[in-house]
């Protein structure tokens, strides 16, 4: 306890600061420690592609026109690169999520890759998902100024319901 | 991840059975590993698409936040801002709802490219591969319409409770 707070009566929230200071330089360690970390490969579908060509999710067709050699394995089929059938669901846009690292020559190494429909549905429905939440806590929880700092306080008339 | 209302629905589902501000917190720890894990590299990416400078933020590894002991972190932050009297209850609340987030991911299908659960004390992933990762969306109407049901029948019950008093 602090000695103004002392004085005032007013109890210092033991979570103020050890709790709170703790998580976040965990959160900032944990970040720290995975910096730079590759991600795992995995024995089944690893396969080289060039540098820049596939950082993220890029469309399968310019993938398989880029690294001959290559194989992709999605959740139907393997693609043997360069892709020489024709796939309509590939000219329809679909995505390949990628992973893998940069090595010293500047090839990209990736480890896994993921042909999947591209589903704007799935990123719009986080955004609904995240206004519901906002919604429900707004309505469930008032932030109110407290001698120990700002507190997410049920509302009464919720909070017995 | 399957999509972040079928993880709200996933909560508020057995939070029928608890009060209000209970299941809210349910709800919140149910989003907060794609709060914590995808969100701030998803906005960070959309501003630099919008051409404003993000520093290069969105290459850090928010991913870790995903993970049950950064899910678990951010869960101390989330309580550490409850009153005191409702925080240890608030806590397992929402690490509940986290429980119930990664235990869904976890069903997914990634072709092997799992969840680091033990990270960082170990780097090895695992998942169980049941379903693709965007296999929930076509239910996502079905399950908001039993969620939705299930509290509308629970507020209508409520309500009728109060008249009667």
């Amino acid at each position: 306890m602090t000695e103004p707070s002392r004085a005032r009566g007013v109890r210092t929230d033991p979570w103020r600061w050890p709790v709170r200071l703790g998580a976040s330089l965990g959160i900032l360690s944990l970040i720290a420690l995975a910096y730079g970390l590759p991600p795992a490969p995995t024995s089944t579908d690893r396969c080289w592609a060039r540098p820049g060509s596939c950082a993220g999710e890029v469309h399968a067709l310019s993938l398989v026109h880029a690294d001959p050699g290559a194989r992709i394995l999605t959740s139907q089929r393997f693609y043997q690169l360069p892709f020489s059938g024709h796939d309509p669901a590939l000219d329809r846009g679909v995505l390949v999520t990628v992973e893998g690292t940069f090595d010293e020559g500047g090839v990209f190494h990736l480890h896994w890759a993921r042909a999947h429909p591209y589903r704007p549905h799935k990123v719009a429905l986080g955004g609904v998902g995240l206004l519901i939440l906002l919604t429900l806590i707004a309505s469930t929880f008032s932030l109110q100024r407290t001698p120990s700092g700002l507190r997410f306080v049920p509302r009464p008339e919720v909070g017995r319901a | 991840m399957p999509d972040l209302v079928t993880h709200l629905a996933s909560a508020l589902l057995p939070g029928v059975a608890l009060r209000a501000d209970r299941a809210v917190l349910l709800a919140l720890g149910a989003c907060l590993p794609d709060l914590g894990g995808r969100l701030p590299g998803l906005s960070l990416a959309g501003l630099r698409w919008l051409g404003l400078p993000t520093f290069g933020l969105e290459k850090l590894p928010f991913g870790v936040l995903h993970q049950p002991v950064g899910s678990g972190l951010l869960a101390l932050l989330v309580a550490s801002m409850l009153p005191e009297r409702d925080r240890a209850l608030g806590l397992l609340l929402v690490l509940s709802g986290v429980m119930t987030h990664i235990g869904l991911d976890v069903l997914q299908d990634h072709r092997g490219h799992g969840h680091a659960l033990l990270f960082p004390f170990s780097n090895r992933r695992f998942e169980l591969g049941l379903f693709g990762p965007e296999a929930t969306v076509p239910w996502v109407p079905a399950i908001v319409l039993v969620t939705a049901g299930l509290w509308g029948v629970r507020w209508w019950r409520a309500r009728r409770r109060q008249r009667s008093r």
